[in-house]
């Protein structure tokens, strides 16, 4: 299987580390007093993770490579990269 | 003794007889025969025992098919077991056995198994010997004894073995007819092209030798292809080359025999497109005692007459239901064997086909099955008679029945990663399906030629260029070249085998489906239908049209079982290439490794790190050694290997705000020159990495990480610098290779280096505790950092990696006035334990947060940070979270269980499960306190501190009560390391 970097192009998935799902991080938007932000937003953000059989945004890093983090679209049934990576 | 060698024909060379040994005895075949094709010319037809009831049995197939030809190749570490007889080369001095039979193939005393065979049923084993359960491995091991499925060499394996990486537009498995078409029509799409072939040769088995394509005729047009492939410059040509599995992203792994200094080579091929010409698998007609030396199938016979002028036997009956098997029978009356009959199970068959029956003089039974076979160890006749009249027989006089019921698409490929097969009635067999979207064939795959259920030549031709072309996906529906599904005929009598190698019968499947199994998923589980080495190959659709039948239904209906890697078994020395031993598992050593390894150090594996554990000085157990060097630092002064931990290099204006971003503590503040020391966290809040980061000026900071987190907190530093704060100015680069580093530590650490003459002030007041001074030491350029894993006055000394030998030379030098003494990571873990440090992997287990190991303090509250929103969780502040404390034996004597459970007294007099407290994470013999302590987590144990427990250790059967006391062990003031 091979990956498609925005930065090299495409190559062996054994250069790259996966990052997960591709989710938001909601803290910087958080106050600093924790009891002022519910706790289901950040549960959500840390814990919860959708398993879709089909298209999944998600993040890979190419650690043998340009050390790139980017964002790609990949079908979970066919293992197809679906979009261009955008960094 | 049946077969024979014919006078001429074949492409073997007979200018080159090689010599070989079966069962100790010698035989001569030629360059160009598989051990099977050598055997059949030399009249051997006992080849094998079968596994369950140990019938004799001979050779079936030509290929990766064969069911019964299993044998032991080579002697001594080289010799393999379970390799099927027909893909053997035959080479000079090749020795083989047969297997599963004892105490020799001819007079096999398991054969016993064959009378009882009422007794052995369905599911027999699992009957039997499931009870009482903990028999079943000494059952197991005598079922095994009994099957004899080969014996692996117990020696190291001598060969040399490949793997080899590479991609390719095109991949084309199956180098015949359709391959070789699809290659030549992918020279057009594809700047590289990979085309492989199981045998020695391209151009396939399945076209006659007088056919023609475009005109030319076959063989010609064979070359003339592999001609302009070479031309191109883009291919590579692997005949010997099998593909045995296709993985996600449509990865394919192929395995190469090679003919030299390695035996074989694994490919593991990303293709952008994939062309399945495999090609297909006959399939036998089935009757009584259908397992009889001697009955083979008609494709096989003919391989082996027009490849290697072998002949398998000199009077033969051919029973099929398809036009294409009678080619078989007229080349083999070419070759010069009888043809007692041809049976065929279709009622009516070509006038045209009929005719050439007539003319050649063969007896032509058409409308008739097979009812059994005759004879003992070999076949000697058959009994035939009209389908659906049992009582009409007719016996024929052969000593080889050749039987062919169709072919069956050889799509095993197709299935591995998601590909589905479909029932065609048109062929009587599955065929991979056409595209239908997800869940469909891979998307990459197109099948091509008979794999792809097209048995025409032309067919082969226009559909292997069609998937070249890349115009097609999956199996294009073909119309049919005859329109009559096929007949295949199951009469009663008994031993109809449909598993030779499992020795799965017509009448097991009827008595599991009478038992209640459905599924063919089930039924092939519990009868082991297709479990053998050969996967089931040879079945084909017998065994499925078998189970429907006997529920009533079609085959359509009740689907099939899926085939999964690997299509054909796969040696381990291949699949472990060439990395074994020292490539294993690649050692990282330090640029002081030499030194460390002429002065005893033994090591420890850390990570991939070959670190020195302690340095063993004559006379000296582990332990003297560890409590030596861990003395001399608290009393003098020691030199330790800090090389392998993680460094990076910062630079740029906003390197503070990323390590605001993934410390706990704030680093804004932190002025040229200095050190701190930080705490990173995962968002759920658990301790991930501690370690110190230093500003060299201020834009540029030098990160340490602990030995173990070097990848993972380059990764975490990356991904926090482009997706969670995308647009700071900060270049983070990896130096762990680029700096070779030692500590120093102990009360005379300082004098140590004041005599390696820095030119930079090295007094408390120039350089305190976390600070940091660059310049020369010993003439060589360094940069000290005054930090301590130990607790003591210690120095970090960084160096280029190619002077760190230097350095550290100087160091040793030294030292010697000083009592200086290297010292390993167990006197470093000894002392970070007396000083309550705790490490990743231990104390902080993924679950641990800041303040459950004592850093509550340090968290900041005034800024984000990875895993702050986390801490505020009301789990995470409960006041009966395990926290780290120190724990001392309350007998001083006594030693603390690693791995221990900390249960409260009384406790273990509780129903079970006992509650348990909490656990113990580290334990040393301190030498300072000349006493066994530990570390661990207790649940609300900071409260608890002056209590005793119990360690309770029922692996080593052990109650050790202990006191819960602070953490820090030594110095709790931190004077030493201030000094
Ligand atoms: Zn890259």
């Amino acid at each position: 299987m091979r990956i498609p970097c925005p930065c090299c192009g495409l190559r062996a998935m054994a250069e790259f580390t996966y990052g997960g799902a591709d989710v938001t991080r909601p803290a910087a938007a958080l106050p600093l007093d924790p009891s002022a932000a519910p706790d289901a937003d950040w549960n959500d953000y840390v814990y919860r993770r959708d398993n879709p059989a089909g298209p999944h945004r998600e993040l890979w890093f190419h650690a043998a490579g340009c050390r790139r983090w980017f964002a790609v679209t990949r079908d979970t049934r066919t293992n197809a990269f679906l979009s261009e990576a955008v960094a | 003794m049946s077969g024979w060698r014919a006078a001429s024909g074949g492409r073997i060379e007979r200018s080159r007889p090689i010599e070989f040994h079966f069962n100790g005895r010698r035989y001569v075949g030629y360059q160009g025969d598989t051990l099977a094709s050598a055997l059949i010319a030399n009249g051997v037809d006992l080849l094998a025992r079968s596994f369950k009831y140990h019938r004799p049995r001979g050779l079936v197939a030509y290929g990766a098919d064969e069911p019964n030809a299993l044998v032991e190749v080579g002697e001594g570490a080289r010799r393999e077991p379970n390799v099927k007889a027909t893909q053997v080369r035959l080479v000079p001095g090749l020795v083989a056995r047969s297997q599963n039979c004892w105490p020799t193939v001819g007079f096999d005393l398991m054969a016993v198994n064959d009378l009882i065979a009422p007794l052995i049923p369905s599911g027999f084993y699992y009957k039997t010997f499931k009870w009482p359960v903990a028999a079943w491995p000494f059952y197991e091991r005598l079922i095994r004894r009994a099957a004899g499925m080969g014996r692996a060499p117990a020696e190291p394996d001598p060969d040399a073995y490949e793997t080899v990486h590479r991609h390719a537009d095109c991949l084309v498995i199956g180098g015949g007819v359709a391959g070789l078409a699809a290659a030549e029509a992918a020279l057009d799409h594809a700047e590289s092209l990979v085309v492989v072939d199981a045998l020695d040769t391209f151009g396939g088995l399945g076209t006659a030798e007088e056919a023609r394509i475009d005109g030319q005729p076959y063989g010609a047009w064979v070359e003339a292809v592999l001609a302009r492939l070479r031309a191109s410059g883009k291919v590579t040509l692997l005949p010997r080359c099998t593909a045995y599995g296709h993985y996600d992203g449509d990865q394919v792994g192929l395995i190469e025999e090679v003919a030299g200094a390695v035996r074989l080579r694994r490919w593991m091929i990303d293709a952008d497109r994939i062309v399945l010409a495999t090609g297909a698998f006959e399939r036998p007609l089935l009757f009584g005692a259908n397992d009889r030396p001697g009955v083979m199938l008609a494709g096989a016979a003919q391989a082996y007459l027009n490849r290697h002028a072998a002949v398998p036997g000199r009077r033969c009956v051919l029973y099929a239901n398809h036009d294409g098997a009678y080619e078989a029978a007229f080349d083999l009356q070419r070759a010069g064997v009888a043809i007692a009959a041809i049976v065929d199970a279709r009622a009516t068959v070509a006038e045209a086909l009929a005719a050439r029956c007539r003319t050649a003089g063969i007896r032509h039974l058409a409308g008739h099955m097979i009812a059994q076979s005759r004879g003992r160890r070999r076949v000697t006749g058959c009994v035939v008679h009209p389908v659906g009249r049992p009582d009409a027989t007719v016996a024929l006089t052969c000593d080889l029945i050749l039987t062919s019921g169709g072919w069956n698409p050889a799509a095993h490929l197709f299935t591995h990663s998601g590909g589905r097969l479909r029932h065609d009635a048109r062929i009587g067999a599955l065929v991979p399906d056409a595209p239908s979207g997800p869940g469909g064939p891979p998307p990459r795959m197109v099948a091509a030629g008979a794999c792809a259920g097209l048995f025409e030549l032309a067919d082969c031709v226009a559909s292997g260029r069609a998937a070249g072309a890349g115009e097609t996906v999956g199996a294009a529906p073909m119309p049919s070249p005859s329109g009559e599904p096929p007949v295949a005929p199951v009469g009663t009598a008994s031993k109809q085998f449909v598993d030779l190698q499992n020795d799965v019968t017509v009448a097991d499947l009827g008595l599991a489906v009478r038992e209640g199994y459905r599924s063919v998923e089930h039924v092939k589980r519990y009868t082991t239908l297709g479990m053998g080495t050969d996967q089931g190959k040879l079945i084909g659709l017998n065994g499925v049209e078998i189970i429907a039948a006997a529920q009533g239904k079609s085959a359509a209906a009740i689907g099939n079982s899926r085939p999964r890697p690997p299509f054909s078994p796969v040696t381990f020395g291949a699949m472990a290439g060439p990395f074994v031993g020292d490539l294993l598992s690649p050692a990282r050593t330090t640029p002081m490794h030499r030194w460390h390894a002429a002065h005893g150090a033994f090591f420890a594996n850390v990570g991939s790190w070959r670190r020195p554990q302690f340095y063993r000085r004559p006379g000296e157990s582990d332990m003297d050694a560890v409590v030596r060097e861990a003395s001399n630092v608290r009393r003098q002064v020691g030199l330790t290997d800090v090389s392998t931990l993680g460094k990076i290099d910062l630079q740029g204006p906003d390197v503070a705000r990323l390590l605001d971003h993934v410390y706990v503590n704030g680093w804004s503040t932190l002025q040229p020159g200095r050190c701190r020391y930080g705490v990173m966290l995962r968002e759920d809040g658990a301790v991930m990495e501690d370690g110190t980061t230093t500003r060299l000026s201020d834009d540029r900071w030098f990160m340490t990480t602990t030995t173990g987190n070097a990848e993972r907190i380059l990764a975490h530093l990356e991904r926090a610098r482009q997706v969670d704060l995308a647009g700071l100015d900060v270049t983070i680069t990896p130096v762990t290779e680029q700096w070779g580093a030692m500590a120093i530590a102990g009360p005379r650490a300082r004098l140590l280096l004041g005599a390696l003459e820095p030119d930079f002030a090295i007094d408390n007041a120039a350089l305190p505790f976390m600070s940091m001074a660059e310049g020369r030491l010993a003439g060589i350029a360094a940069r000290v950092l005054r930090v301590s894993f130990s607790g003591e006055l210690a120095y970090e000394i960084y160096t280029a990696s190619g002077d760190a030998p230097a350095m550290w030379a100087a160091l040793v030098a030294a030292g010697d006035a000083f009592g200086l003494m290297p010292y390993g990571t167990e006197a470093m873990m000894t002392m970070r334990i007396e000083k309550g440090l705790f490490v990743p992997g231990f104390e902080a287990d993924g679950r641990t947060l800041p303040d459950d190991l004592g850093l509550g303090r340090m968290v900041s509250t005034k800024k984000e940070f990875v895993g702050r929103r986390s801490l505020g969780r009301s789990a995470f502040t409960a006041p009966d979270r395990k926290q780290l404390v120190g724990l001392m034996t309350v007998d001083p004597t006594r030693s603390i269980p690693r791995g221990a459970q900390i249960i409260r007294y009384g406790s273990a007099s509780l129903p079970a499960p006992v509650p348990m407290d909490g656990h113990v994470t580290s334990v040393a013999f301190s030498p300072e306190l000349d006493r066994w302590i530990a570390l661990g987590l207790v649940a609300g144990g900071r409260a608890a501190l002056g209590e005793t427990r119990i360690a309770a250790s029922p692996l080593t059967n052990e109650m050790v009560p202990v006191m819960l006391c602070d953490p820090v062990f030594i110095d709790p003031e931190g004077r030493r390391l201030r000094a």
